[in-house]
């Protein structure tokens, strides 16, 4: 059984141990919110760059496909071209959706792609009789449209998942 | 079930619609094929789309939104007898619209 003088002993050795395992508790509080907070905002820093390359390639997708749509000549190296970059969206576009921003939902980038990929390769894209389309034409048009709706869910579920801080 | 597989039976590289735009087009793939296929048994067919260098719109509507177009076959007759691997995901959901709004545009005459 304790006696008192045991009961001493424990109340002086609480007096000196707990402030300093406050002091450590405190530590590691402060290391597991700011380890929370540097790896939000690496995640944060890797999807803004996977965005931006999206972004990129939708870019370079039209260039190409303006190339490719309003010269008939172009042929099977530029049409090539176009569908290594549709494929390449893709693939990003789901990366993102099913990993990044799960919060956008699969089956509005699934038909944005598919928009995408209809307008871009769709019509006449690889038949020997076609002729250059204008810039303003219909399936450009569409593809710009498309380009962008594919962004504007980006943009938004990126900023959703991340807002700006005021 | 029978099996087709685009890359190893048909092409690595499909493109184009008709012949006239090169020599694995869609048209080609659809009659020299999926036809026979479809008419020649009652089996379920298999198409692996994987392996080959990415699929244009233009392909794939005159591959399969054709078969309704051009050889008669309704969207049920297909929902029942095909169905297809894809890895990359986006190419069956495209394949499956190009037939239903081919259906939808029959329907409407």
């Amino acid at each position: 059984m304790p006696c008192a003088a045991d009961e001493v002993g424990l109340l002086e050795y609480a007096r000196v141990l707990l402030p300093s395992l406050l002091v450590i508790a405190g530590w590691f509080v402060v290391y597991s919110l700011q380890k929370q907070a540097a790896l939000r905002q690496d995640t944060r820093k890797d999807l803004r760059a996977r965005i931006d390359r999206l972004e990129g390639d939708l870019r370079g997708l039209n260039e190409k496909c303006i190339e490719y749509y309003t010269d008939s000549t172009k042929g099977f190296e530029t049409s090539t071209q176009i569908k290594v970059l549709t494929d390449d969206i893709r693939r990003q576009s789901l990366i993102l959706s099913k990993n990044f921003l799960v919060n956008i939902g699969g089956s509005k980038v699934n038909d944005g792609l598919i928009n995408l990929m209809t307008a871009a390769t769709g019509g006449k894209f690889e038949s020997a009789n076609r002729i250059s389309l204008k810039s303003n034409d219909r399936q450009l048009s569409q593809l710009f449209q498309s380009t962008a709706r594919l962004i504007t869910l980006f943009e938004d579920g990126f900023f959703a998942a991340y807002p700006p801080v005021a | 079930m029978a099996n087709i597989s685009i890359a190893a039976d048909f092409s690595e590289f499909p493109a184009g619609r008709i012949p006239d735009d090169g020599p694995n087009s869609g048209e080609r793939f659809r009659e020299e094929l999926l036809v026979p296929l479809l008419n020649g048994t009652d089996e379920h067919i298999e198409i692996n789309l994987d392996d080959t260098l990415g699929y244009g719109s233009s392909f794939l509507d005159e591959a399969f939104a054709g078969l309704l177009r051009i050889n008669g076959f309704s969207l049920n007759q297909l929902k029942k007898r095909i169905r297809f691997i894809d890895s990359r995901i986006i190419y069956e959901p495209m394949i499956w619209k190009y037939i239903e709004e081919e259906s939808n545009r029959a329907v409407r005459g």
